[in-house]
């Protein structure tokens, strides 16, 4: 029932028009991920560049990227890693080659947060207000930083 | 029955003996060759079906484990996608679904794909189903695909082979996110396996490892046909289990793999595989008789050439046996001993016929010399007979002509006596005495010749010789009446009836009974025998118990002038020949006369005459004694 509220919540969202939304970026993690929040941008930035792939704690970060051309990966690329797509294609390219893996991609906000939920040290990005203190115990994910 | 008429026609000369010894040659060695080769050729034929059948196996075997590869290495690929990255979310955009999908129709997989997260909650799949749990003999606790054998489908309930391979994220290798499972149909496994005509088993090997070889028999997965399982029984194939109704096995070789555990049998019926064969056998048997008829054309040829000169010989014998001609010959056609037989019987028959003629000139000359004699012979007999007749004419007619001149000389002493005293009277009567023996002698010496010249026989006629016996003695003793009482007659009452001349058979009877009236000394029984023979003759015996004569001199009694004591001749009288003419009568009637000793002493003279039946021409003659009936 919980899941279906919020499926519903997030349909109502996801129909109203941007304008009439909140603008701003939610990164969140997994639930059980122990990290001092908020954790700073550069080093989420860190993170999907993939230079840093391990969380103080030691575990193995996973980054999870929405499909390219959502708006929610371009507002990411554009406020967070402050790339541009074509160029962060090449760079994630090159580092497959070198034994990286890019970020996971996953096509939808639903699938997201499933996957963040269910994968531990995995960390990705939502469209949401801040600093919707109420939508993180229900996503069941940590919210780690917020971009206005 | 029909065998040994035919061994009895084969053997019934020397040709076809050698025929048939050439031909039982030629089959049996024909035949030990044919079956020699058509049993190495099948061996080698059956052996090289197990080969081709073992690689039919291995061939088949390998199509399996290739497909079953290509599968895991599908699966493990699609394992490996990016997109079942979303088993961790869950698969909220059905991109797992989507590629599942994707994958089967692009693949065109028999089974289906299903997809199940870490938890085994059924996310994704290609087709239908039921479950929404990963089923437990699908699930893979390894890092590896895994290999699931035949079994039923948990989705579909339907006889499947199925691969478990693990999910992990491409994020994290290590992490877990869920399990891949691929389905194959058994029918597509049958299918790959069953494509061909031959039987073909699929086994699951035993718990050693060991197939049918030495262990029980494995687990049957799949047969074609299916009764084939029940016919070889599961029993240890071994190839040379071959001849009747058996089998020649070939076996895929055991591998690596994921399917290590299968082995392809396949089998062809021994039957089958030799089938061809028998087509060969039977032109083989073909070729054995064609070959026959040059060979008995040949044998015949061959035996009737070697034959041939004793052919010829027996021809040659036979017609020289035949026809007793010994100038046939055998042709000397050869060197060989056959040709020094030939020469040497053609020796023996030269030799023969060399011997023959000298037999016939001989015979022909003795045959010419015994003509000779005979004719000589003939001529001293006439000669011999002319002399005879002159001689018997010379007697005659000295006889004749002394008679004459001794009635002349009679009469002139009779006229000589008138005119003499009585002193000279005395000598007169002596001479006139010897003048009447000299003119007894040659009366009778006439008779003789009379009767030795006779070239007619004299006139016969039946007679009876009772009377004429009795009239003789009569007459005897009316000469001699005082030897009546010593003289007896024996005679049948019956008439003893014989052909002959009455005249003559007196004298030769009177002769005989006159010597014994005349010439014994009186009361000197004389006795006279009349009987009939057991022979049919008549017997006249006249027996006398005189003095009679010396053994030595009884064969000679019959012989002309024959004495037995010139003193006692002279003072008895008679003329000597008395006997002969007797003998000579009785011969002219075809009876004997003999003579000999009478017991205790004496003589005997026998006459015999065959007898004859009395007709009415017979000559009666009035007995002038009585005749006494034998005793």
């Amino acid at each position: 029932m919980a899941r279906l509220l919020l499926g519903i919540a997030i349909f109502a969202w996801l129909v109203v028009p941007g304008d009439a939304r909140a603008e701003g970026l939610l990164i969140i993690a997994n639930p059980n991920l122990i990290v001092a929040t908020p954790v700073p941008l550069s080093q989420i930035a860190a993170i999907y560049l993939l230079r840093v792939t391990s969380w103080p704690d030691g575990s193995h970060i996973v980054p999870v990227n929405r499909e390219a051309g959502s708006r929610a990966r371009e507002e990411f690329t554009q406020q967070v890693l402050q790339e541009d797509n074509a160029g962060l294609a090449i760079y994630w390219n090159e580092m497959h080659f070198q034994g990286k893996m890019p970020p996971v991609v996953q096509e939808s906000e639903e699938a997201m947060i499933a996957f963040i939920r269910n994968v531990p040290g995995s960390i990705g990005y939502i469209n949401g207000s801040a600093p919707r203190p109420d939508v993180a115990p229900r996503l069941d994910v940590k919210v780690i930083a917020y971009v206005p | 029955m029909f065998l040994r008429r035919a061994v009895h026609l084969l053997t019934r000369s020397i040709p076809r003996r050698i025929l048939a010894a050439l031909l039982s040659i030629y089959l049996v060695t024909y035949f030990a060759t044919a079956i020699f080769v058509y049993s190495d050729v099948r061996a080698s034929i059956l052996e090289s079906d197990a080969t081709a059948l073992n690689r039919l196996a291995d061939l088949k075997y390998e199509q399996l484990a290739n497909r079953i590869g290509a599968l895991a290495t599908d699966l493990t690929a699609w394992s490996e996608l990016e997109v079942m990255n979303d088993l961790a979310s869950g698969d909220i955009d059905k991109r797992v679904t989507q590629a599942l999908e994707a994958s089967k129709r692009l693949y065109g997989l028999a089974g289906d794909i299903y997809a199940f997260d870490a938890g085994g909650r059924l996310l994704a799949m290609s087709g239908g189903g039921h479950a929404e749990r990963l089923p437990a003999q699908w699930e893979n606790g390894g890092k590896s695909l895994r290999f699931i054998d035949k079994h039923t489908d948990p989705m579909t309930q339907k006889e499947i082979v199925a691969l478990s391979v693990p999910v992990v994220g491409t994020f994290d290798q290590s992490y877990r996110i869920g399990t891949l499972v691929l389905t194959y149909p058994w029918s597509s496994v049958e299918a790959l396996l069953f494509g061909t005509a031959n039987t073909t088993i699929l086994l699951e090997k035993g718990e050693k490892g060991a197939l049918l070889e030495k262990s029980g028999p494995g687990k049957v997965l799949a047969a074609s046909p299916p009764e084939i399982v029940g016919r070889v029984g599961l029993r240890p194939i071994l190839e040379d289990e071959w001849g009747g109704s058996g089998m020649v096995a070939g076996r895929s070789v055991p591998r690596g793999g994921l399917v290590a555990k299968w082995q392809v049998l396949m089998l062809h019926d021994a039957a089958g595989a030799a089938g061809p064969l028998d087509w060969v056998a039977f032109k083989l048997a073909l070729l054995g008789a064609v070959l026959a008829i040059p060979i008995i054309l040949l044998g015949r040829w061959l035996s009737e050439r070697l034959t041939a000169p004793i052919a010829d010989l027996t021809r040659v014998v036979r017609e020289i046996a035949d026809t007793d001609k010994l100038d046939a010959r055998v042709p000397v056609t050869s060197s060989d001993e056959l040709g020094s037989l030939a020469q040497s019987f053609n020796r023996m028959t030269d030799n023969l016929e060399r011997i023959t003629q000298e037999r016939e000139q001989f015979v022909r000359e003795l045959a010419a010399l015994n003509q000779t004699l005979e004719a000589k012979i003939a001529a001293r007999t006439e000669e011999l007979e002319a002399a005879i007749k002159a001689q018997h004419r010379l007697l005659g007619d000295i006889s004749h002509e002394i008679k004459s001149p001794l009635a002349r000389l009679g009469m002139a002493l009779g006229l000589a006596a008138r005119q003499s005293d009585a002193d000279r009277l005395r000598q007169f009567e002596r001479m006139e005495r010897e003048i009447d023996n000299i003119a007894a002698l040659a009366s009778e010496l006439l008779t003789l010749a009379t009767l030795d010249a006779a070239t007619e026989p004299p006139e016969f006629m039946p007679l009876d010789l009772c009377p004429l016996v009795g009239q003789i003695v009569a007459d005897a003793l009316y000469e001699k009446p005082s030897r009546a009482p010593d003289v007896i007659v024996h005679g049948a009452g019956a008439p003893m009836a014989i052909l002959g001349n009455a005249n003559l058979l007196r004298r030769a009877i009177e002769n005989v009974v006159r010597n014994a009236i005349f010439y014994t000394s009186d009361n000197t029984e004389v006795a006279i025998l009349l009987c009939r023979t057991a022979r049919e003759t008549i017997s006249v015996e006249v027996r006398d118990c005189g003095l009679g004569v010396p053994d030595a001199a009884l064969e000679h009694l019959f012989e002309p002038f024959y004495r037995v004591d010139e003193a006692r001749a002279r003072e008895t009288g008679g003329t000597g020949i008395g006997l002969a003419i007797c003998q000579r009568i009785v011969d002219l009637h075809g009876g004997t006369v003999a003579a000999r000793r009478n017991r205790p002493s004496g003589l005997v003279v026998a006459m015999e005459f065959p007898s004859a039946s009395l007709g009415l021409g017979a000559v009666r003659l009035k007995p002038a004694i009585p005749v006494m009936p034998l005793p």
